[in-house]
């Protein structure tokens, strides 16, 4: 895919939402879909109206969701595609398709290491189960992703654990700013037979995430 | 390219790369012949091979010195008396773009790295500076090292381009006793390094 294209193709097809979005962090019901936005962390992104979104304030709540992560997020959004789920169902091989938004700091280490690889292990540490035995196949060939000062990576992986049905495929689209001190990350997945019957809909929200930070500050 | 702007210094580099410094007035700047001479030239067939094969290759490369006695017989010293500024342009292969760091800058002039893993002694000297210039990130950082053919000190800045495919440096130093009795000098030469290109 060339970042040039699709970020142009992002822009028109978010041209007709924006006018819709409000201040902080939002969530539109559209004929088309829900729209997630954050005004403060300059992000945008569409799932289907039919999806279940929970939002910062109900993520608080949810034990299993911060136990997710080592250090708190600036922003998180989970959407899952059925209306009886937990946020804590991200992550998993569930036979229905969810996607999760995260904004979060990088360290002072991540900030020094961090590489256009790097990128793919910052919510979901792929080197690490490669090292610990699983099978990690990329789907697709990675692309490199440039806007201005803000830099990133789509990748696409399925990683199989030591039982089948652990299996997990995922779309993972992630931009840093020029400080290197901020991702932006969007992950949508499921099972891998869920993943590929799904295909359209995670490519469709994966094209739909847009972050708006100029990555400078300069 | 060297263009005299002012009466104290001269400006070093090349505007197709988008890259300068200052030196003061009375150092040297060596041109295409004698950076041929020492080996540092850029190579254009070498660089077309190196792009066909998608490794990193230098694109532009400029030195400056306080003196010719940096050249020692034929030989570049970078170890001695003489406080000298080396800068280059690199162009990164698909390997090096996908691992590049902001760590992994410290690098790029000298392999750093390699001489740590070969047991010799390389030291940072004072802190890292986290450098952030539109498009451009980078670091400033100075360093002591012993290498396989003496010991030098040398502060180093360097740039990076969003696409992490393209870098540009620049390091200044000399011996350890030539650094710190030269550390105004140094510290302005390397203020002075400008990058122009790709900053959006």
């Amino acid at each position: 895919m060339a970042p040039g294209r699709a970020l142009t193709g992002r822009r028109s097809r978010l041209l007709g939402v924006v006018a819709a979005l409000v201040l902080g962090t939002a969530l539109t019901a559209c004929s088309d879909g829900h729209v997630v936005s954050s005004e403060s962390q300059q992000l945008y992104l569409k799932v289907p109206s039919t999806w279940t979104v929970f939002g910062e304030h109900e993520l608080s709540k949810d034990g299993a969701f911060g136990s997710l992560f080592s250090s708190a997020p600036i922003f998180a959004t989970i959407a899952l595609g059925t209306k009886h789920a937990r946020p804590g169902d991200a992550f998993t091989p569930t036979g229905y398709p969810w996607a999760i938004v995260v904004v979060r700091p990088l360290s002072a280490t991540e900030q020094s290491q961090m590489s256009l690889n790097g990128l793919r292990d910052v919510l979901f540490n792929v080197d690490t189960l490669q090292t610990e035995g699983a099978n990690v196949e990329s789907l697709t060939t990675p692309s490199l992703l440039v806007k201005g000062s803000l830099h990133g990576t789509l990748v696409a992986y399925e990683v199989q654990g030591s039982e089948a049905s652990s299996a997990l495929a995922y779309e993972q689209e992630t931009w840093v700013n020029s400080a290197t001190n901020k991702v932006w990350v969007l992950m949508a997945g499921c099972s891998p037979s869920c993943f590929q019957a799904q295909q359209p809909v995670i490519s469709r929200i994966v094209q739909s995430f847009l972050v708006t930070d100029r990555g400078s500050n300069d | 390219m060297l263009a005299g702007c002012s009466t104290s210094v001269n400006y070093v580099g090349t505007s197709s790369q988008g890259v300068f410094f200052k030196v003061p007035k009375t150092w040297d700047v060596f041109d295409a012949t004698a950076l041929k001479s020492l080996g540092l030239a850029v190579n254009a067939s070498a660089n077309t091979q190196a792009a066909d094969s998608g490794t990193s290759y230098t694109v532009y490369t400029s030195l400056a010195a306080s003196s010719h006695r940096v050249v020692v017989k034929g030989s570049l010293n970078l170890f001695g008396a003489t406080p000298w500024a080396l800068a280059n342009v690199v162009s990164f292969g698909p390997s090096d773009q996908s691992s590049m760091s902001l760590e992994g800058l410290n690098d790029l002039l000298f392999p750093l790295d390699t001489w740590q893993q070969d047991g010799l002694s390389v030291q940072q000297i004072g802190p890292t500076t986290l450098l952030v210039k539109g498009a451009l990130r980078g670091s400033r950082v100075a360093f002591e090292a012993e290498t396989p053919s003496g010991v030098l000190a040398f502060e180093q800045v360097a740039f990076i381009n969003s696409p992490t495919d393209k870098a540009w440096d620049l390091a200044v130093g000399c011996s350890l006793t030539c650094f710190h009795a030269h550390r105004r000098v140094i510290d302005g030469i390397v203020k002075s390094f400008t990058v122009t290109a790709s900053r959006s």
